[in-house]
């Protein structure tokens, strides 16, 4: 014979979610118990339709007293509770029929798995429940809210420490941004709260679930003093919510932006828990917000090399993989380690291969514009391309960084069903940048009237005529355009389209919307290398236009390769703002290329001294000098071939590259 | 009945010391006996203008004749005994006052103070004694005062006796001599662990440190925990010893030992603090440094080194703070030793290396000015200094324009920074503030490149002439600036450097390299970038490139140099991330 298990709910208004909830556990509850607080929608209906019994129960403020109503109807010899946003797991079932057959045991915790964040990318972290026991008179809750039972019946039986029943898994979706209570729902809790701790002032669980509560509703400071409170009073060693207190109380300073409390109080659970995964990264994140690479560094290894998290840490899913690794690449880039940063990424996307920023991350590495071969190499090595939507995946990311060549190569590779508007727009903006106008053309006419993206297509049509040079399609395009009534700003930059090639020398003003049109223009020229094009159609925006853009004008001509150009719009810059430490950078850059070493010494320095918290400018720095070092080797070399001492330094330092 | 009281010396060619000595100490005793042991200097006709109780008395290699020679001469109740190199430092009557207040006591230990540059350390020592037949000395060297009944003896905070700063040169001149009388003596008494601690003591000075760990070992291991005044020094040097020798964790079990036999004793506590410091264990570190700080200065008969319990402690606390990534708290700590002690400046160092490498460097300025660092003669020296190193001149030069006081200040480090941050003009009014006859060599050679810089080479040459010609010793320097001051007007005009002077002349172009690379003017136009100092820089390198495989190679390590010295900044900045750069 096996035992009878009645499962048992509280419930208010979850018809969303108990249908779900009560459907994982048909096969194993022998008896439903359903306590309504009050619905007024199907709730009580869905749960009769699983054979629920569902009783009305009048709210009183007091969730021990409804749950224990629950208990008293109750038939079976032991206790299952769930609640409506929560389900059991597939493999459950058994785990919590076989833990019922054991004579010896009151009761047992169980795992239970939160997902929060974004439905389609939750995040998740495990804990630890106590919701499976004997069904026995005196075995009922106690506290009005975050009512307890476990210990109720530790004090009947002299018995400290249940069994964890890893398998048996609880999945809470509750936390999900989509799930989220309202906010008046979540004061009643907190009202509730209060009033449960000014009936036990020195009840340190409810001190700290009303600290949570505060977190939850974005009472940082509020919270972490009620925390703090609850550290004071008991040992956090000692309790099963320590870890997740000293954790709970770091956060709530990083959520009030204390970033030095919360790195203090991130070392005082550290000094207690020195293997929590998710205080390591907590503090990565802080660090790395604050700049601190070294110790970001430091704090995400460690993460990542803290050994399996007991459940009840309630630690977060990923800190031990694609989440530190993510921040470890970024780290490596900021240190001009290429290699580095791709393993990490490399790493992070095979750890969670939904983690598409990690990906992104990996492509500008692996310069698909100038190296689309070995990119595409690479991206194969990675990535499992056998699927469709991997091929349209990457050729977005590639997109979007401007690899339009690359990026093609993967949209070629998606066939019809999987287009989209937008594909098609992004394809035809890849063909005209391969100088593939027909097949262009072809595709944007495809876009209908009224898709969202018509206009954009549209001026793409215009854009491929113009790039032609092919100044009556421009003119007529323009026209039609124009007469589609858009905004001024748009207008005036498809006037300046039209007229690039007139006589007349006219200067046009261009608001900063327009400008935005006209750098991405200006980005797509260079893309093809119309050095001339793009000059043109410069010398025809007035200085005014153009005068909040320099910076961004300075680095496009940078990253194409025009420095002298990129170089004069800096300088202009500068005249408005000489401390900004990115443009000493690209400058120094430039006459490094230049070979102007002794002046790109100078700008490096100068965006040291701007910002010194950059690595990257130390190495630049470091390398030239062993750079000049190294010419000034080579020509000593040639002038003293009588000291061989000079060509083994020589080759030693070629060597170190 | 008011006790006299004798001052008993044993003094030998002291004219440096004496007079002081005996000033400080002629109002607090009665009588001043001195015992002559053969000067051949002035000193007895010092003494005789304190005292006509001079004595003389033949050398025979054993300090305890002498001094019990001295106390027999003496007429007074209580003797105080003392040495020519040290001095009193006490209120009026803190002596008689001791003595008033504790009348059971007969000998007494009084403090005595070593000075080192910023701080000092205190130990004690019976030197004050009732004049009578038990009390006399023993003991050819480190000789002390024989004590039979520990029940008489008490402690004095007052007055205290000051040891005269020492370079080390001059204190281990004594030392071998010291050396062979211990040695003498332990053949004698090979027991006696005082003398084993002397001598422990003497190694260390001569850092022989094997040796020397030999003895305190002996020493700490034999010197009950009843003798705490002689027992912490020579555990206090013992760990030294270790430490010097690597042999940390020893020196740790050793503190750690003593922390938990001595709970009063401020100075392990310290030391234990900074060999886990050392290690890296910074969270360990930081509560030894506390306890150190919550214990304060220990009880009088501890030796005790000043600042352990206060501001040397707080710097090491900043700086464990600060490796462990808690930078506010560090900072404060650094504050509070600064404000502690304002010359003892290390912690200014680490201030300006963390701030200069988080903040923009205006702002870096502007911190320190804030805490009023420009005011302290001292910290706007380290300051400018560290400005000027940085390759942050102007900020340098600004550091001397935040307090009226300074207008006067003509300090290389002033005239450089004004003169690197492009404002040649105003370095050279600085230098013609200073009277010409006391100019020194390294001012002129800014004042040549001045010139230089300012166009006016005719000058700069007329100098550098000057400076071949009136300073003999100087003339590689003189060199050095011909040799640029030639080239630049001229693309030929100079010749080869003698061999026996190419090593500093080389030394001096790379420096003027570096600092013509310091210059940084806040805008950096296209045209305006470089200038004069560009051209320098360039005319140096081109003649170091042509000169000799020598000055080739300097100027390749030079780079080297500058390299390494930006990754070290790097790695201070970001150590924990090492692996990604290194």
């Amino acid at each position: 014979m096996t035992t009878k298990i009645s499962l048992c709910m509280i419930v208010k208004n979850e018809e969303k979610n108990i249908g779900r909830c009560l459907q994982s556990v048909a096969d194993v509850a022998d008896e439903i118990i359903v306590i309504d607080t009050g619905s007024c929608d199907k709730t009580s209906q869905i749960a009769q339709t699983f054979g629920a019994k569902v009783q009305s129960f009048i709210w009183n403020d007091n969730f021990s007293d409804a749950r224990n109503a629950s208990l008293d109807l109750a038939t079976g010899e032991w206790i299952f509770f769930l609640d409506a946003d929560e389900e059991l797991s597939p493999e459950s079932g058994v785990v919590l029929r076989g833990a019922t057959e054991n004579g010896d045991v009151e009761g047992y915790f169980n795992k239970i798995v939160s997902y929060t964040g974004n439905e389609a990318y939750p995040e998740q972290s495990g804990d630890v429940v106590f919701r499976l026991f004997r069904n026995k008179p005196s075995y009922r809750f106690r506290n009005a809210i975050h009512e307890q039972i476990c210990d109720v019946i530790s004090e009947q039986n002299n018995q400290t420490s249940y069994p964890l029943l890893e398998d048996l898994v609880i999945c809470h979706y509750g936390y999900l941004e989509s799930q989220i209570q309202e906010k008046d729902k979540k004061k009643r809790n907190l009202v509730l709260l209060e009033k449960e701790l000014m009936n036990k002032p020195k009840d340190s669980l409810v001190r700290f679930h009303y600290a949570v509560e505060l977190y939850r509703m974005g009472e940082n400071l509020l919270a972490a003093k009620e925390f703090e409170k609850v550290s004071v009073a008991i040992n956090p060693q000692e309790v099963i919510y320590g870890p997740k207190l000293m954790r709970y109380t770091a956060s709530a300073y990083y959520g009030a932006q204390e970033l030095a409390t919360a790195l203090n109080a991130l070392q005082r659970g550290l000094a207690l828990f020195p293997e929590y995964a998710d205080l390591y990264h907590l503090g990565g994140a802080i660090y790395y917000e604050v700049r601190e690479y070294g110790a970001a560094y430091d704090y995400f290894q460690k993460a990542l090399h803290t050994p399996k998290q007991p459940i009840h840490y309630a630690s977060l899913y990923g800190l031990q993989g694609w989440k530190s690794y993510y921040y470890l690449g970024q780290i490596a880039e900021k240190f001009c380690n290429d290699e580095e940063a791709l393993g990490y990424y490399i790493a992070s996307f095979r750890d969670n291969s939904n983690f598409t920023a990690a990906l992104n991350r990996m492509i500008p590495i692996l310069q698909p514009r100038s190296h689309p071969d070995y990119a595409n190499y690479a991206i194969n090595k990675i990535c499992d391309l056998a699927v469709p939507q991997a091929k349209l995946l990457i050729g977005e990311l590639l997109f979007n960084h401007s690899a339009y060549g690359a990026a093609l190569g993967y949209f070629e590779g998606v066939p019809h069903e999987f287009f989209t508007s937008q594909f098609i727009l992004h394809k035809a903006v890849c063909l005209i940048q391969q100088r593939r106008s027909l097949e262009a053309i072809h595709l944007l006419d495809s876009i209908e009237d009224e898709d969202e993206l018509f206009l954009i297509a549209k001026l793409n049509k215009l854009l491929c005529f113009w790039f032609e040079g092919n100044r009556l399609r421009v003119r007529a395009m323009g026209d039609e355009l124009l007469s589609l009534r858009l905004s001024e700003e748009i207008n005036s930059v498809i006037e300046l389209l039209i007229n690039t090639y007139a006589k007349k020398k006219s200067l046009k003003f261009i608001g900063s919307d327009g400008m935005t049109l006209l750098l991405e223009i200006v980005k797509r020229t260079l893309d093809l290398g119309n050095i001339e094009l793009c000059s043109l159609l410069l010398s025809r925006v007035s200085s005014q236009s153009i005068v909040e853009h320099y910076l961004v004008l300075g680095a496009i001509f940078y990253q194409y390769g025009y420095l002298s150009l990129a170089e004069e719009y800096l300088h202009q810059h500068l005249q408005k703002n000489n401390e900004d430490a990115a443009v000493y950078f690209l400058l120094a850059e430039i006459k490094e290329g230049q070979e102007l070493y002794v002046d790109a010494i100078g700008y490096y320095q100068k965006a040291l001294h701007y910002d010194p918290k950059e690595p990257k400018y130390y190495i630049k720095l470091i390398t030239l000098y062993e750079k000049v070092r190294a010419e000034l080797l080579k020509q000593a070399a040639v002038q003293y071939p009588e000291f061989p001492i000079l060509g083994t330094l020589l080759e030693e330092a070629g060597a170190e590259k | 009945m008011i006790p006299r009281i004798s001052v008993a010396m044993i003094v030998r060619d002291e004219e440096a010391n004496l007079a002081e000595c005996l000033g400080s100490i002629k109002d607090e005793v009665d009588e001043i006996v001195i015992v002559d042991t053969g000067s051949t200097d002035q000193t007895l006709n010092i003494a005789s203008t304190f005292t006509s109780k001079i004595y003389h008395f033949p050398w025979l290699g054993d300090f305890s004749a002498a001094r019990n020679f001295a106390i027999s001469k003496c007429s007074g109740q209580w003797i105080l005994s003392l040495d020519a190199d040290e001095k009193l430092d006490s209120e009026q009557g803190s002596i008689r006052q001791l003595i008033k207040d504790s009348p059971e006591t007969e000998v007494f230990g009084l403090p005595l103070l070593t000075y080192t540059a910023s701080e000092y350390e205190r130990f004690t020592v019976m030197r004050l004694f009732r004049n009578a037949a038990e009390y006399h000395f023993v003991g050819k060297i480190h000789e002390q005062v024989v004590i039979n009944n520990t029940n008489v003896v008490g402690i004095g905070d007052a007055p205290v006796i000051c040891h005269k700063f020492v370079t080390r040169k001059q204190r281990n001149k004594k030392r071998w001599r010291n050396l062979q009388l211990l040695k003498r003596e332990l053949c004698n008494d090979p027991d006696n662990y005082y003398l084993k601690y002397y001598m422990g003591v003497e190694w260390l000075g001569l850092g022989r440190y094997e040796r020397a760990v030999d003895c305190l070992q002996t020493a700490a291991q034999s010197i009950s925990l009843y003798q705490p005044m002689f027992r912490g020094p020579a555990v206090r040097y013992l760990v030294d010893c270790l430490t010097f020798l690597g042999r940390s964790d020893e020196a740790l079990e050793i503190c750690q030992n003593e922390c938990e036999l001595n709970p009063d004793f401020t100075d392990v506590f310290f030391e234990a603090g900074a060999i886990l410091e050392e290690k890296g264990e910074f969270k360990q570190a930081i509560d030894y440094f506390q306890s150190a700080i919550q214990l304060g200065d220990p009880p009088l008969w501890f030796f005790h080194s000043k600042g352990t319990e206060s501001f040397l402690a707080c710097y090491h606390l900043g700086f464990c703070y600060e490796k462990t990534g808690l930078y506010e708290l560090a900072e404060n700590y650094y504050w509070q030793a600064l404000d502690t002690n304002p010359k003892y400046t290390c912690p200014l160092y680490s201030l300006f290396l963390m701030k200069v490498t988080n903040l923009k460097s205006s702002e870096v300025f502007d911190y320190f000015n804030k805490k009023n660092s420009f005011i302290h003669d001292q910290w706007r020296a380290t300051l400018a200094m560290l400005f000027f190193e940085v390759g942050l001149p102007e900020l340098a030069a600004q550091c001397y324009e935040q307090s009226v006081t300074v207008s006067g200040d003509t300090s290389i480090i002033r005239i450089r920074s004004l003169l690197y941050s492009g404002c040649v003009q105003g370095a050279l009014n600085l230098i013609n503030r200073i009277d010409r006859a006391s100019i020194t060599t390294e001012i002129k050679i800014e004042e040549i490149l001045a010139h230089i810089l300012n166009g006016d080479c005719s000058t700069a040459k007329l100098q550098a002439l000057d400076l071949w010609v009136n300073s003999p010793q100087q003339r590689s320097k003189a060199w050095a600036m011909l040799t640029i001051i030639a080239r630049m007007s001229s693309s030929t005009g100079y010749s080869r450097t003698e061999k026996s002077r190419e090593g500093e002349v080389i030394e001096i172009q790379l420096s003027i390299i570096e600092n013509c690379l310091r210059f940084s003017p806040k805008y950096l136009g296209i045209t305006c970038w470089g200038g004069a100092f560009k051209k320098l820089a360039k005319t140096v390198v081109d003649i170091l490139m042509e000169s000799s495989v020598e000055s080739n190679m300097k100027l390749i390590d030079y780079m080297q140099g500058k390299a390494e010295k930006l990754r070290s900044m790097l790695y201070y900045k970001y150590s924990a991330a090492r692996s990604l750069y290194l």
